[in-house]
Order: C-alpha cells, then sequence, then structure tokens
C-alpha cells in the first residue's frame, strides 16, 4: 500500500512536468495572445506523430528520439505559423472569442488530417533510455525521470527568455500596449507570430516527451488538452510558476485519489474543485492582481 | 418583403408537411435529425447569439436532458410529456446552478467555464456506470404518444418532431422579439448601459442561459426519444462545439440561421459520412474558419446583405 502510494506520487510528479509543458503552450498563447488554442491537443498529437516517423525511419530508439527532440517540435511550430497566418491574423481585430471557434476548426482539421496520414491504430515508441532504476522492490524507468528533468529544463529556458532577454521584453511590451510597443519601434506582427510558433512547438515537444510513456494516436491530445486547459485556468493565465504548481497540485491529487475512489471520481472532484476555485476567486490562482 | 417572407415560410413548412411522402427513409431520418439538432443550435442563438456569452458546454445540457427522458420513462414508467418536461427542468437547474456563478464572468472565462462545467458533468456520468450505463448507453421502449400511436411508426415519428419542432421554433422567436429579447441583445451590446437602466443584468444573464440550457437540454431529450437510446457519449465536449459551429455557419444573430446552419452542415454530414468519416471534419472545420474569416454573419447574414444590396439597388432604379 505504502509501496504503490510513493509510486503513484512519483508518477504524479513526473507527469505534472509534461503537463505543466503543455499547459505553457497554451497559456503563452492565451496570456499574450489573448487566443484560447483549442487545437493545441491535437499539435501535441502531431508531434508525438512525428516523433514516431523519426524514431522508425532513423530506426535508432535514442538516435531516432533526440532528433526528434529538436525536429518535431519545429514541424509543430511551422505548421502553427501557416495555421496563424491564414487563420488567425484575418480576424485579429475581430473580438477574441471568435478565436475559440476558429480554433476549434483548427483542431478539426488537423486532428483528422493527422488522421488520414498517421491511420488510427494506436502505435507504441520505445523507451529511448531502456535502464531501469531500483525502488523500494521494484524497478521505475529511467526515461521518465529524464523527462521530467527535461520538461523542467525547457520551463526554466522558457522562463529566462521571458524575463532577461530583448526579444522576452518585446514579448512583454507587446502584451501590455501593443500600438505603444509598435511606436517605439518593436516589431509587433512578428512577436505575436513567435509567441504563437512558440506556443505549438511547446506543444510539439510535449508530445515527443509524451510519446515513449503512453501510445501514439491521432486523438491522444482529446483527454490530455483537458486537463491542461484546467491547469491553465486554475492557474490564472500567462502565469509561469503558477501553472507549474498548480499541475504538480493537480496531479498529486489525482495521484492519491486514484487510490482510494475510481480515475473518473477522481476526475469529476479535481474539476468540481478547480470550478469552485475560479467561481469563487473569480480569478487563477497566483494570477497577478493588476493583470487586464 | 413581408408578404414574401411569409410565403417563403408557408412554401418550408408545406415542404416538410409533404416530405414523407416525397422521399424515402433515409432522407426523413436525416431531417427529423436536423429538426432536433436545429432546437439545439437555437440554444446557442439566446445564450451567444442574443445574449452575448458563448457556452462551449451545451453537451452537458443535451446529455442530462436525454438521460432525463430515459431515466424517467425506464424508472418512472413516465409518459412523453412528463419525460420532456423532465429534460427540460433538470438541465435548466443546473444551468441556473452554474450561472449564478459563472455570469459574472466575461468573454473567454465564462466560455472556460462552460467547458468545465460540461466535463464534470460527462465525467459524472460516465463514472455513475450503475445510473448512465455509461459508453454502452440505455435503450429504452418508448411511451405511446396520446396513449395511442406509437413512435416506431416512421410517420408518427416524424410528425411528432415537427410539430414539436414548429411549437418550440415559434415559442423561442416570439421570445426572442418580445421586449426581453430586445434587453438581452442590449446585454451583448453593452452590458454597463443595461444595468445603469436599472434593469438587473445578472438575473437576466441567468435567466438567457437557463433558457438556453432547457432549449439543449429539451433538444437532447427530444434525440433520446427519437432515437430510444441514450449513452455518456451525448455529453462529450466535442459535442458542444457542434451547435456553436452550425450557428456560426448559419449565422449568428437571427433566428433563422443557426436553423440553416444545422441543416447544411448534418446534410453534409450525412452526404459525406458514409464513406470520408474522417474528411468530414476536415471540410467543416475549414467551412468554419472560412466563415468566421470571409462572413463573419454566416449565411444568413450574406443572404441579408445580398437581398439589402438588391432592394436598395431596385429602389435606386426606378
Amino acid at each position: 500500500m505504502a509501496e504503490t502510494l510513493v509510486f503513484q506520487l512519483l508518477n504524479a510528479m513526473v507527469w505534472s512536468w509534461v503537463l505543466a509543458l503543455l499547459a505553457l503552450g497554451l497559456t503563452l498563447v492565451f496570456g499574450y495572445l489573448d487566443i484560447v488554442n483549442v487545437a493545441h491537443g491535437a499539435l501535441y498529437a502531431i508531434g508525438a506523430a512525428v516523433s514516431w516517423w523519426i524514431i522508425q525511419a532513423t530506426g535508432a530508439p535514442l538516435g531516432g528520439f533526440l532528433l526528434s527532440l529538436v525536429v518535431a517540435p519545429i514541424v509543430v511550430a511551422l505548421i502553427g505559423i501557416v495555421a496563424f497566418q491564414t487563420t488567425l491574423r484575418p480576424i485579429e481585430k475581430q473580438p477574441p472569442i471568435y478565436t475559440l471557434i476558429t480554433t476549434f476548426g483548427l483542431f478539426f482539421v488537423l486532428q483528422h488530417a493527422l488522421f488520414l496520414i498517421f491511420g488510427g491504430a494506436p502505435r507504441s515508441v520505445d523507451l529511448p533510455v531502456a535502464t531501469l532504476i531500483p525502488l523500494l522492490d521494484r524497478t521505475y524507468p529511467l526515461y521518465r525521470i529524464l523527462m521530467a528533468c527535461g520538461a523542467a529544463a525547457i520551463i526554466a529556458g522558457l522562463w529566462y527568455v521571458l524575463h532577461h532577454s530583448t526579444y522576452g521584453t518585446w514579448i512583454r511590451a507587446v502584451q501590455q500596449n501593443r500600438d505603444v510597443a509598435t511606436a517605439m519601434g518593436i516589431p509587433a506582427r512578428q512577436v505575436t507570430l513567435v509567441v504563437f510558433a512558440a506556443g505549438c512547438g511547446l506543444a510539439g515537444l510535449a508530445g515527443v516527451l509524451a510519446a515513449p510513456v503512453l501510445q501514439v494516436r491521432y486523438d491522444m491530445g482529446i483527454d490530455i488538452i483537458i486537463d491542461a486547459f484546467i491547469v491553465v485556468i486554475a492557474a490564472g493565465f500567462g502565469n509561469i510558476l503558477g501553472t507549474i504548481i498548480v499541475a504538480l497540485i493537480y496531479q498529486l491529487v489525482q495521484g492519491v485519489m486514484v487510490m482510494m475512489v475510481t480515475p473518473v471520481q477522481g476526475k469529476v472532484l479535481a474539476l468540481s474543485l478547480v470550478l469552485a476555485w475560479v467561481l469563487i476567486r473569480r480569478k487563477g490562482l497566483l494570477e497577478r492582481e493588476k493583470r487586464r | 418583403m413581408r408578404f414574401g417572407k411569409l410565403f417563403l415560410f408557408a412554401v418550408i413548412v408545406a415542404a416538410l408537411v409533404l416530405l414523407p411522402y416525397l422521399s424515402g427513409r433515409f432522407t426523413r431520418t436525416m431531417v427529423s435529425e436536423i429538426l432536433i439538432f436545429a432546437l439545439f443550435a437555437l440554444s446557442i442563438e439566446v445564450i451567444y447569439g442574443h445574449t452575448g456569452m458563448l457556452s462551449f458546454g451545451q453537451a452537458g445540457f443535451f446529455g442530462v436532458g436525454a438521460y432525463s427522458v430515459a431515466l424517467t420513462i425506464i424508472h418512472a414508467n413516465a409518459g412523453i410529456a412528463t419525460a420532456l418536461m423532465a429534460s427540460v427542468v433538470s438541465s435548466a437547474a443546473i444551468a441556473v446552478l452554474v450561472a449564478a456563478f459563472a455570469v459574472h464572468l466575461r468573454g473567454h472565462y465564462f466560455a472556460l467555464v462552460t467547458i468545465v462545467m460540461g466535463l464534470i458533468l460527462y465525467y459524472a456520468a460516465t463514472g455513475w456506470r450503475s445510473l448512465t450505463n455509461a459508453e454502452d448507453g440505455l435503450s429504452f421502449s418508448r411511451p405511446l404518444l396520446f396513449d395511442s400511436y406509437s413512435l416506431s411508426e416512421p410517420l408518427v415519428s416524424y410528425y411528432f418532431v415537427l410539430a414539436i419542432f414548429l411549437a418550440v421554433f415559434f415559442l423561442v422567436r416570439f421570445l426572442l422579439l418580445s421586449p426581453l429579447g430586445r434587453i438581452f441583445r442590449a446585454i451583448r451590446e453593452n452590458e454597463d448601459r443595461v444595468r445603469y437602466l436599472g434593469y438587473d443584468v445578472v438575473l437576466l444573464k441567468v435567466l438567457s442561459f437557463a433558457i438556453s440550457g432547457a432549449l439543449a437540454g429539451f433538444s437532447g431529450g427530444m434525440f433520446a426519444l427519437f432515437s430510444a437510446y441514450a449513452n455518456t457519449e451525448f455529453l462529450h465536449w466535442t459535442l458542444s462545439g457542434e451547435p456553436v459551429m452550425w450557428s456560426i455557419v448559419g449565422g449568428i444573430g437571427s433566428i433563422y440561421g443557426p436553423i440553416i446552419g444545422t441543416a447544411l452542415l448534418l446534410y453534409l454530414r450525412e452526404g459525406l459520412s458514409s464513406y470520408l468519416i474522417h474528411v468530414y471534419p476536415i471540410i467543416v472545420g475549414t467551412i468554419i474558419i472560412a466563415t468566421i474569416i470571409f462572413f463573419p454573419g454566416g449565411l444568413a447574414g450574406a443572404i441579408k446583405t445580398r437581398v439589402a444590396h438588391v432592394m436598395a439597388k431596385r429602389a435606386s432604379g426606378k
């Protein structure tokens, strides 16, 4: 019992980093561009699928995986760029709620396009690092630990870029006041495109990291995107630290509850808590009060 | 113009009444489904088209309505009217409960809370297997209509759906053209001014969401009656997006738009889905994106501007 609890908590802690990575892509795009990207889950699935292809093509579990860590986010970001320029740029001046409907359409297009190319059968990706660590009479795959570390490193890098680089300053400037930023010579159009592409790329990265743990399916994004949305809503949009903390709490609570109630009941409980939280606070956890 | 509109309306109703004699089972079933789902789309017109709050959790109400019908018939031996009433009451009650808190949120946040609400209902339904039988669903035998007509008869079923559709359509039309509908539209345009005029905006928004939820629940109840079946997929979040898409394509802000959109997209789905089940969503996704970019008013909006254009031309020509 105690052993199971340890493993549940370990799994939750490991998985929360992938969830945080996925949620960060969402929160970045919403916090800085006012776009709720429903298609995020489809982009995550595309990232995983690209990773599967590369590993199949190279025939090397580790080499192919490392290659896909670079290639898949770029592919997904490029898809994001095309999608942004063709579907979201033309409605920039419309009410922001329109973006929710547009990305819902995008979600349909991308997910089913992936089905046509990838097929409906689930496929598995070999663990890039097959080592098992002995732990409490059992073993734990080293890859999962590395996956969590990788996700954490990416998040740290993102935080650094946003807060300690010139481009990050530009991004924050465009979010605060686009007109003034443009007047100061910041290429606002380019900045918005880069932020959207980065958000999509993060979804692709999360897909690559998750592929060896889960099965790769064209609709693998449907369930996890919901978790990501929950995390984003509870954490408040555009808040990196809040996203990490909420992802961790959400996963831990679910991991512990799974031992007492069924997974579905756990989900209902977790969702109800988040809903109550948002409705009572009317704001995300840790969200800065001043944000408009 | 007024006469022309009335004439067009009479022709459409006449065509719908004569339809079973002019076409086969396939078309009849499809039209029945379109009529039921058009009510589902109208629920979006009430809350989003008129009141300006986008709900992405309508499938929750749809499923609750469907299960209300199934459960009251199975466990309480309810008649058709009672079962349908149950679907309206239960979904409206949930809508009021959620709206009482959620209407304070604006824009994206309201939409997101409705998504979460839909999810909670979905997971609760899948988790409560003893009641809902999850994705395997519940089949039931339908009670007789007026104690004498069986809904298994194709013609009875079709005219039942048509009559209900027309009745609800006129009810919704009456409601939206009434002063209440006008205040809903005023809230959409400028909520603060409506508040300054002395209206209780919170109450009105709750009312709007309750009407919308009741309508969605009712359409779910009708669909359950029509197919003698309900399962938890009726509550899935992807179904919540459907009425939004139908309404957008048909044209939001007009009571005819959502109906036109539903007819068009469901017709397309029936036509394509038999052999292109995964191409249909791609086409629909493309249509919805194209509509938002090129015809923000949807098909109804496009027709309206076209007609106005022609009328203006004729007037100036004379």
